[in-house]
């Protein structure tokens, strides 16, 4: 029964890893290789020389950076004020910041259209400010979560107690407790800002996603290369996180 | 302080949520009311629950549902095998993986299978020289069916990301009750296992079935807009001129989605909050 | 109800050795607790006897049929855990009817034992809440009644009462013993606490590093240690430096014969002596012993506890009835001295 048991476990596990793995290596297949069918990076060197790609690149990386600063400039203090001296308008802001997921974002990305004014919407910075709201369900649980664990109050006044000022005891006392979840939060946001089509393309701004849409109908070697090495790439770096952040920032990506 | 001046500190929050969330969603609102001219309408909505629009939230209804209902099965019996595997490597690498994939997914994953199931995919070749001929029969990547299996990679995925945390809270001793009691692993999850995590196998059912609905980059960058799901007819209306009304359609069809994914919504958090009456 | 046998059972895990060479017979109808601290493999045993675990080698008995591979789910055992074992979507009642649910007995039936069952444990006006709306007695109570409404061939309890508070514990303990005798459940029951298992025993294996270090009444565990890793485990020991000589030992300035049991590395020279508090005497004037001064005088109820620091430097603890402890007081000087003609010797 054991034997059985562990068998089965054994048989599901192989399953989901082919399930998971078996798109990426074939896909690797079909990309990586040149016009005889020998493995080759020319793809890659492709996308590197593609102007375009490696500018929307870029842009999409500066989007990326501004949506987590702003992430985390207005999430920090929110929650840090919440646990400190509002812990009963929790439950509220947790719903708030719940209600991005019921508005899909091609939803969203019209009303944001129709009603922004046009010298916001002439920069791809208007990105930013829209994905802030995107990943705010995610990233507000990420960090959410890594503060219930502490018992920020009492920390505080612990700290200070021993003298330390309020800037103090932020930085030195609560930020690193709670560094878990804002790598959990940096990492959900950067994953939604390199994934994101809905809004960019709505928008006409020439993201990653959406250029890499424009390189797919003309090298489709390139666009598949390009797809294994961000997806694959995105992954890698988030191991690298969670490795290099021992406690673990997996289990605060599920709390949805 | 008083708790009005307390709520202060929230403020930034909610302006910001209000300017780039609220005012967004008003504008969705109020053009669905309006007609081009400006004046009060219902038309829209009588639009909208006709012709292809109508069949657009059928056809988005059934592939939300067929992948919710299989990556909810999928989903949950690879997390099961994951969670209860000694081999703790893994349950980091699986969760990641799904990580990536449930958000990063959109546009990649369309590509990637372009490259395995497309007309010269290398699974498709492959196939062929074993004599399975996939495309012999008409069927092809682009179509309902092809679509299906490209969202399964975001959606299974995503519902491992839902169940690992749900199954971490599983007591190893309940498995070890049922077993003393002379429950075999069949009894244990026909008679323990799925009746308590019932009302949260629902809400995550929901809660994949919204976001099947919602998702639309696969969707655009696989098949270029020919199947007519609702966020690729809200992006083909904004995005050409011919139609007159084409703003107003599309934030009605937007409105439909908005309350279809809420009333999901709204179902989850009810199972979520029965689920928890057995919850310390 | 059965005669449960385990022979030369041995388990690994990994590098850890966590039983070796077990062999343990509990008697049909008999309690018999492992006592031990955590890790020293008690809770192992258990689980093998389960069949949630298997043996590396050995063998398991139910009425000299061998079970060593029968799957947990066919052995017709009841168990109850340390906590979190009750079934969180089922009621009380729910919970208590698995076991036969899983066997097909008759809708009726079921009714009337649970029924029964529900009566004998007290649990009748709580059978319709969820485990989260009980105690945590009502819950180990409801886990009992789950394990025993089976008629096991044994009960296996592992460690049910370490996560109740001290009153809960003591009533809850000397239910289970009532419901045990009344049903003649042979039972194996795993603490680390040592009241528990010496009050409702009929016999105490103490298990120390994987192995079994005896198996005996509890009294006589008590009294007769089989050597001095029990003697030290069980109950409060003073070690009180001795010099042996051949076959007798010189302690407190007197000579005694030393005990069959003892173990000590050489034959002559400086070792201890394990000596139980009951067993010190102290005497006001200028008896017998070795001198000291009373640090404390801690009053316990029908006795007391004497604490004693030896001129020598050693300090050793006295436990008088409290009338004969009424004379003495702190500073005073004492002579302490053994009441016993033999002790048991130790490195």
């Amino acid at each position: 029964m054991k034997y059985v048991n562990s068998l089965l476990r054994g048989a599901t596990i192989t399953f989901g890893l082919l399930f998971f793995a078996l798109p990426i290596y074939a896909s690797s297949a079909f990309a990586f290789k040149d016009r005889e069918g020998n493995f080759s990076l020319a793809p890659l060197q492709r996308a590197g020389a593609n102007e375009e790609l490696m500018e929307s690149l870029f842009l999409t990386l500066q989007i990326a950076f501004g949506t987590v600063v702003i992430t985390l400039l207005l999430l920090i203090p929110t929650i840090a004020f919440l646990h400190l001296v509002l812990p009963q308008a929790r439950t509220f802001v947790e719903f708030l910041t719940l209600t991005p997921l019921v508005i899909p974002p091609i939803v969203q990305g019209v009303g944001f259209l129709y009603s922004m004014p046009t010298q916001l919407k002439s920069t791809p910075n208007a990105l930013i400010f829209a994905y802030v709201i995107l990943a705010l369900p995610f990233s507000y649980r990420a960090i959410d979560a890594a503060f219930s664990t502490i018992d920020v109050k009492t920390l505080f006044e612990a700290s200070t107690s021993l003298g330390a000022n309020f800037f103090t005891v932020i930085r030195k006392v609560i930020i690193p407790n709670v560094m878990n979840g804002i790598f959990g939060a940096m990492f959900l946001t950067i994953a939604l800002v390199l994934g994101e089509f809905a809004y960019a393309s709505l928008l006409l701004w020439d993201t990653f996603p959406t250029q890499l849409a424009v390189a797919g109908l003309s090298d489709a070697n390139t666009a598949v290369a390009l797809s294994v090495v961000s997806l694959v790439g995105v992954w890698l770096i988030l191991n690298g996180l969670t490795l290099f952040n021992r406690r673990g920032t997996t289990t605060t990506m599920g709390a949805l | 302080m008083t708790n009005k001046v307390k709520l202060l500190g929230l403020a930034p929050l909610i302006i910001y949520m209000g300017i780039f969330l609220g005012i967004p969603l008003i504008t969705i609102v109020k053009f669905s009311f309006l007609n081009t001219a400006g004046d009060f309408t219902l038309g829209n909505f009588q639009t909208i629950s006709s012709g292809i629009y109508r069949d657009a939230f059928i056809l988005s209804a059934q592939l939300s549902f067929i992948s919710a209902a299989i990556s909810l099965f999928l989903g949950f019996i690879f997390a099961y095998a994951i969670a209860t595997s000694k081999v703790l490597f893994f349950k980091k690498l699986v969760a990641t993986a799904s990580g990536v994939l449930a958000n990063t997914g959109g546009v990649p994953l369309a590509f990637m299978f372009i490259a395995v199931l497309g007309t010269y995919g290398s699974l498709t070749s492959w196939l062929k020289n074993i004599g399975v001929e996939l495309y012999g029969g008409g069927w092809t990547i682009y179509s309902f069916s092809g679509l299906l299996i490209v969202y399964l990679y975001f959606q299974v995925p995503l519902m491992v990301l839902l169940s690992l945390p749900v199954l971490s809270n599983i007591k190893k001793e309940w498995k070890d009750a049922a077993e003393s009691l002379g429950g075999s692993s069949w009894v244990y999850w026909r008679r323990v296992l799925i009746p308590m995590l019932m009302p949260q196998l629902l809400g995550f059912f929901l809660l994949l079935f919204a976001n099947s609905f919602a998702a639309y980059a696969t969707a655009a960058a696989l098949t270029s807009g020919s199947l007519a799901l609702v966020p690729v007819q809200i992006a083909s209306l904004i995005g050409s001129n011919v139609q007159v009304d084409g703003a107003n359609i599309a934030m009605t069809l937007g409105l439909g989605m908005v309350i279809l994914v809420g009333l999901s919504t709204i179902g989850y958090a009810q199972l979520e909050r029965r689920s928890s009456r057995w919850r310390k | 109800m059965s005669k449960v046998v385990m022979t030369n059972i041995e388990k690994s895990f990994g590098r850890t050795h966590a039983l070796r060479d077990l062999s343990l017979t509990i008697p049909e109808g008999s309690l018999i607790s492992l006592l031990g601290p955590s890790g020293c493999g008690k809770t192992t045993a258990l689980r093998i006897l389960a069949g949630l675990i298997s043996a590396d080698s050995g063998q398991t008995f139910f009425d000299s049929i061998d079970i060593t591979n029968t799957p947990a789910a066919s052995r017709d055992i009841g168990m109850v855990f340390q906590a979190y074992s009750l079934f969180p979507n089922m009621s009380a009642r729910q919970n208590v009817e698995f076991g036969l649910k899983v066997r097909k007995v008759a809708p009726n039936e079921i009714k009337r034992k649970v029924d029964d069952i529900l009566e004998i444990t007290g649990l009748a006006i709580h059978q319709e809440k969820y485990p989260h709306q009980l105690s945590g007695g009502q819950q180990q109570r409801t886990a009992l009644a789950r394990a025993i409404v089976i008629r096991p061939r044994i009960l296996l309890l592992d460690e049910p009462l370490s996560a109740l508070d001290a009153q809960v514990r003591d009533q809850l303990r000397d239910e289970i013993r009532r419901v045990q005798l009344e049903f003649g459940i042979t039972t194996l029951f795993v603490t680390h606490d040592q009241e528990e298992a010496m009050t409702i025993s009929d016999q105490v294996g103490v298990m120390h590093q994987g192995s079994l270090m005896q198996l005996d009444l509890p009294q006589r565990v008590y009294d007769n240690p089989e050597n001095p890793t029990v003697a030290r485990f069980i109950g409060a020991m003073n070690e009180i430096p001795a010099v042996v000589a051949g076959s007798s030992a010189i302690v407190l300035g007197q000579r005694l014969e030393i005990s069959q049991k003892s173990e000590y590395s050489r034959a002559v020279g400086q070792h201890f002596a394990l000596v139980r508090p009951e067993f010190l005497l102290l005497d006001a004037e200028n008896g017998e012993g070795e001198e000291g001064t009373i640090s404390q005088v801690a009053f316990l109820g029908p006795t007391s506890r004497i604490h004693v620091a030896l001129h020598s430097g050693t300090k050793v603890i006295a436990v008088l009835p409290s009338a004969q402890a009424l004379q003495f007081s702190p500073q005073q000087r004492v002579r302490v001295s053994i009441g016993l003609s033999s002790v048991l010797v130790s490195d």
